[in-house]
């Protein structure tokens, strides 16, 4: 192996196909800690190590560790499941985890808080109803997004199934997960990997497809990208996407966020070859040396579009075809009823940032509860951190919406800002967070309400998200606003999408504080009240009179100024 | 290393005791030639009047200090030094926190190299730096020369303002900036190879390269002070910090203090003797019941002083005596206590529930002050557990205190002497102590001979200082500790250190016992049953046992070890307490209990 590579190549080579030395981690009762490479090979099987970073230098002062605990995030191919399987969901969230389910935009859940003496009981119970986290985290292909589509179910039904169908293919082979936590028979790491190789991809993979006119998915922004083609609810076939993706490093301008390329057309009988081909030349021309410049939009960049597609195309043994036309609407979720063609109902209710706990006035945890309770469809989580009661009887429908009422599960009486509106976790357990994401984002959401009240546009929704970091997991850089921690209180300001996920925003002003950061935004929405069109949206606004021009070639021009 | 000395020696004729002598088979076991050598050159040195000795430094003459977050600030203070040690310089180089800030007060010339964070913060490494330096006794700093780069990001708003920061404070306090700072961006480089050029050049004139090779050494003074509890240490209070979580019951806390290891020393194992004053607030309240004045001049053993200083600093006013018991009752007449005289189980246990304020607001008596002063006891000195070597911490001794704070007779009850400790003494106080030599409790002579320590709550403190001693020499006997607690996240004290130790090769195993985490309620007992096998095998290697902790903690630690003993040495009842007694009879069976 090149002796350049980075550490964690090393680890995961030394892994044994991802057995590390987990079982000894776990045991090791000294510490609420894994070893450091063993906290690597963990996010493979779902999990990450994280701190209460509230608490952590006070604990340093105590000669107390940090208070360890782990991210567990499920594999869900779709966001889809079952209301049977949402109690289990959320009772393991209430007696193993921290009390709450996190929804992401990667339409799983996660749970966090949870002690590494409970990661063996809580894999067990989730396995029990049939949910795993193999590949929640690590260097392999994450959960896989599918639209939830509420309006049309059969083809909803028919493009789900392709997604299940490549998140079961791309996973991995090894039995490690089964034997470490599910108490497997051992088979020591003597499989093989055929897919993936000993040391799995240079990095994180994400897959999604969308089903037009929404790219709720944010399609563009994955490393592999699926765009189901129909003619009305029959399925024809996909155009495919490669190289999106949204990490940067502050600062580093060899980093930018990347929309994917269009490959071209393929028929459905042929997306699991063709995700095969991108995953496998990712693995053989991925950077293994930097981790920064290992996702599959570097590799691209690196090799051409033109050779990649050869790749793709030689490794498959499937030609493209022209794309077909596309047309997208919109990022974000249709909240309310919709009735599906079939006559049955889908209810898409508002979760505030994902985050699913009993509070005191919002009681979320447990109306979901009662409403799994009856209900006889399936849950869908969407890719804007939201859920969807789908398949609802019409006999169903006062009943759920009663329920859904009385917990505040109703989009009723927010703005359109805010339900377009999107954050990550961060702090106080995500160890990449540099700044307040999902803790914050609520009240500067209403300060920006005020002002838009103030200019008389609170009518218009505009896009905007927040993380704490610039790994970008709320996606801010298709958001016509978005927000990029950048140390604590402070944040990157970026504008100029386009609301439906097909043009990047561009780096406005770097370091602001909430007062320069209103300050910005009230002259902006003083502007858009004025001079805007009647149908414009603020991010094509903000490029058509100059605010921000836009973002062409984000390899070249990411890092120029507005 | 067939050149180390040999860690068993026989004891040679000669004008060293057998105990003087495995001392220093101790303090030379494991040494290389070459530093066999160095020792014998020192010790022999000793001899020499001091007069007529050369003038030696106390500190290394050139330290160069780097506070990192992402490696920058490491990667060129290693450069630095590298370049140092070149010109025949003997840098010291050390990141802040491995760094104790006092002895910032004995550096000559301390070169700096710090990051700064988002908000202007120093690195997470330099923060007891910076608390020292701006806490309530920051050194003086006037012999210090000092020089300071910064690297830090100027697209923030504070920029470089940990160096910055450091810069004032350090000229503040008295040092003299040899070199200007420098506040660097990102690309720090070429300034970098400046500013080092121009350390090296001011550090060569500055420091001829003989003296800054000179190794410290402080030679003891030749006749100490015995301390003891009439005549005790003055230290001053270094460090008083809690270290079980917020949410934990009992509060445990750290103390540092400083001593003169010239006049106090101890071993591994020892207590220290804290003497203590009781609650101001709790004096007060007992003068306003008895209706007394603090004023009055009372006699305590023939001194006279005020009635408040006697109660606040001489007599025993929370460890209630059966005998003040039955003077109060002859005092008041009160029939209920005076039918207590006659039982005295009941009377022991009655005085063992209260504190003197119980019975004073309970029983209310007219009392003079010197009848009052008569009938207390006079106030008895504390002892702990000495949490640190001197290996380690040569002018430290580190206690571990836990608050006693209990509700009864509707008031909240608190120990005199942990409230004291815990609450009262603040950083920069004196604390009189002694050290009270506990030669029951000893490590091995032998570094090799693994031991097994086992505590509950405050009883690991004499663990912290044997891993210490033992990590300092070198030893290479197997280590295991056997430690009972609440919960793991709350009251796992002094895990940090412990986790350093197995890094480093220290701490072998650990069983870990924590009674309100799971339901079983497990304590260490449990833990020894569970690893009987593993513990007999220990002893069967010849470990050395160690229980420290309440008395009932022993008992259920000796009924477990009769069990493993039947179990996997197969040896029947009265072999298995004759197994016990061996055990203790060989010095392999050490406890400190209370």
């Amino acid at each position: 192996m090149d002796s350049e590579v980075n550490q964690t190549e090393i680890i995961k080579a030394n892994s044994r196909h991802l057995r590390g030395t987990l079982r000894e981690s776990v045991a090791d009762a000294l510490t609420g800690a894994l070893s450091p490479a063993d906290a690597q090979i963990s996010k493979f099987h779902g999990f990450y190590e994280q701190d209460d970073r509230d608490v952590r230098v006070e604990r340093q002062e105590r000669f107390l560790e940090p208070y360890y605990s782990f991210m567990l995030r499920a594999r869900l191919p779709g966001g889809v499941c079952t209301p049977r399987q949402w109690l289990a969901i959320d009772a393991v969230g209430r007696e193993l985890g921290n009390g709450s389910i996190r929804l992401t935009t990667r339409q799983t859940f996660q749970y966090h808080g949870i002690l590494k003496k409970n990661l063996k009981p809580l894999i067990q119970r989730i396995n029990k109803a049939l949910i795993d986290s193999i590949g929640g985290c690590g260097d392999v292909n994450r959960n896989v997004l599918c639209n939830p589509n509420p309006e049309n179910s059969a083809l909803h039904a028919e493009v789900y199934d392709w997604a299940r169908r490549i998140s079961e293919h791309l996973l991995p082979h090894t039995r490690a997960y089964h034997e470490i936590w599910l108490d497997g028979e051992p088979v020591a790491g003597g499989e093989s990997e055929p897919l993936y190789g000993d040391t799995y991809l240079p990095r994180k993979f994400k897959t999604a497809v969308a089903i037009p006119p929404h790219n709720d998915v944010d399609v563009y922004t994955n490393d592999l990208g699926f765009i189901a083609i129909a003619d009305g609810d029959r399925l024809l076939g996909f155009n495919v996407l490669a190289g999106g993706g949204m990490g940067v490093t502050h600062d580093d301008r060899s980093t930018f966020p990347r929309l994917a390329d269009e490959l071209g057309f393929i028929r459905p009988q042929d997306v699991t070859a063709v995700a095969e081909a991108v995953v496998t030349t990712q693995r053989d021309f991925g950077d293994r040396v930097s981790r920064r410049h290992a996702r599959l939009k570097y590799t691209i960049e690196r090799i051409g579009l033109g050779a990649f597609i050869a790749q793709v195309e030689g490794r498959s043994g499937v030609q493209f075809e022209r794309p077909r036309e596309v047309h997208f609407t919109g990022q974000g979720d249709r909240y309310g009823w919709v009735e599906n063609a079939d006559g049955s109902w889908c209810l898409t209710l508002y979760i505030e940032n994902g985050r699913i706990e009993d509070r005191d006035d919002q009681p979320l945890m447990a109306g979901l509860r009662e409403i799994a309770g009856l209900h006889r469809g399936d849950f869908r989580i969407t890719p804007n951190q939201n859920l969807v009661v789908a398949g609802v009887s019409a006999e169903h429908k006062a009943a759920i919406e009663d329920i859904a009422r009385r917990h505040g599960l109703l989009a009723d009486g927010r703005s359109a800002t805010r339900l377009a509106s999107i954050a990550c976790v961060a702090l106080p357990t995500c160890p990449q967070a540099m700044a307040e994401a999902e803790r914050y984002f609520p009240d500067l959401l209403a300060r920006i309400e005020s002002l838009a009240a103030r200019y008389g546009i609170d009518g218009r929704g505009v896009v905007i998200r927040m993380t704490g970091c610039p790994n970008g997991c709320a996606r801010p850089y298709v958001a016509e606003i978005g927000l990029v921690g950048k140390g604590p209180g402070r944040y990157n300001l970026l504008l100029g999408g386009d609301g439906i996920g097909r043009r990047l925003a561009r780096l406005y002003r770097t370091n602001l504080n909430e007062t320069d950061l209103l300050a910005v935004l009230e002259g902006l929405l003083a502007q858009y009240a004025d001079d805007a069109q009647p149908s414009e949206r603020l991010g094509d606004f903000v490029v058509r009179s100059g605010w921000v021009r836009p973002v062409v070639n984000p390899a070249e021009d990411f890092h120029d100024s507005a | 290393m067939h050149n180390a000395a040999r860690t068993e020696m026989q004891h040679p004729p000669g004008p060293l005791d057998g105990h003087r002598f495995s001392r220093l088979a101790q303090a030379i076991e494991g040494l290389t030639s070459e530093q066999l050598c160095w020792v014998s050159g020192y010790v022999a040195g000793l001899v020499v009047p001091p007069e007529s000795r050369q003038q030696i430094t106390d500190a290394p003459s050139l330290t160069i200090l780097y506070a990192s977050q992402g490696g920058n600030a490491r990667g060129l203070a290693e450069t630095l030094a590298a370049d140092a040690g070149r010109r025949g310089l003997a840098p010291r180089l050390v990141s802040a926190d491995q760094y104790r800030p006092r002895d910032l007060g004995r550096e000559r010339l301390l070169i700096v190299v710090i990051s700064t964070q988002g908000e202007g913060e120093p690195p997470e490494s330099a923060r007891e730096l910076f608390r020292y330096l701006n806490g309530k006794n920051p050194p003086q700093l006037d012999n210090l020369q000092y020089a300071i780069f910064g690297l830090g990001d100027s697209s923030y708003e504070l920029f470089n303002e940990a160096g910055r920061a450091l810069d004032r404070r350090l000229q503040a306090l008295g040092g003299r900036a040899v070199a200007e700072r420098v506040d660097a961006d990102v690309d720090y480089q070429a300034n970098a190879d400046d500013w080092r050029a121009q350390i090296l050049r001011h550090a060569e004139r500055a420091l001829p390269a003989d003296e800054a090779r000179i190794i410290p050494l402080q030679r003891p003074a030749a006749i100490a002070v015995r301390h003891d509890r009439d005549q005790p240490y003055p230290a001053a209070v270094l460090d008083n910090r809690r270290i079980t979580a917020p949410d934990a019951v009992s509060g445990v806390h750290h103390l540092a203090l400083e001593i003169d290891p010239a006049t106090l020393s101890y071993q591994p194992g020892d207590a220290v003797g804290v003497v203590v004053k009781n609650d101001p607030a709790m004096v007060q309240e007992i003068l306003a019941l008895t209706g007394l004045g603090g004023d009055t001049a009372v006699d305590v053993a023939g001194t006279s002083v005020s009635l408040s200083d006697a109660l606040h600093s001489r007599l025993e006013l929370t460890q209630l005596h059966p005998t003040v018991v039955s003077g109060w009752a002859e005092i008041t007449g009160n029939a209920a206590l005076q039918a207590l005289a006659g039982e005295a189980e009941r009377q022991r246990r009655f005085a063992n529930e209260r504190q003197l304020i119980d019975l004073v607001r309970d029983y209310p008596a007219a009392i003079d002050a010197q009848g009052l002063v008569g009938l207390l006891r006079p106030l008895q000195p504390r002892l702990y557990s000495i949490a640190s070597s001197q290996a380690v911490y040569a002018d430290e001794v580190h206690l571990t205190v836990s608050t006693v704070e209990y509700p009864a007779h509707g008031r909240d009850c608190l120990g005199a002497a942990s409230g004291h400790l815990n609450l009262r003494l603040a950083e920069g106080d004196t604390q009189p102590i002694y050290v009270a030599e506990n030669r029951a409790f000893r490590l091995p002579r032998d570094g090799a001979t693994p031991i097994v320590m086992v505590g509950a709550g405050t009883g690991i403190a004499p663990y912290r200082a044997f891993l210490q001693e033992r990590a300092a020499h070198g030893s290479t006997g197997h280590n295991w500790l056997v430690f009972g607690n609440r919960h793991f996240h709350r009251d796992f004290l002094y895990q940090s250190d412990w986790l350093g130790h197995r890094d480093a090769g220290y701490l072998h195993r650990a069983s870990l016992a924590f009674s309100r985490d799971s339901e079983d309620r497990p304590y260490v007992q449990h833990r020894l049953l569970e690893e009987g096998a593993e513990l007999f095998r220990w002893l069967a290697d010849g470990a050395h046992l160690y229980v420290c902790g309440g008395l009932a903690m022993e008992a259920a630690v000796r009924g477990a070890l009769a069990q493993v003993a039947r179990k996997h040495g197969g040896l029947k009842d009265d072999a298995a307490a004759e197994f016990i007694e061996d055990l203790r009879a060989q010095g392999r069976y050490l406890k400190d209990v209370y």
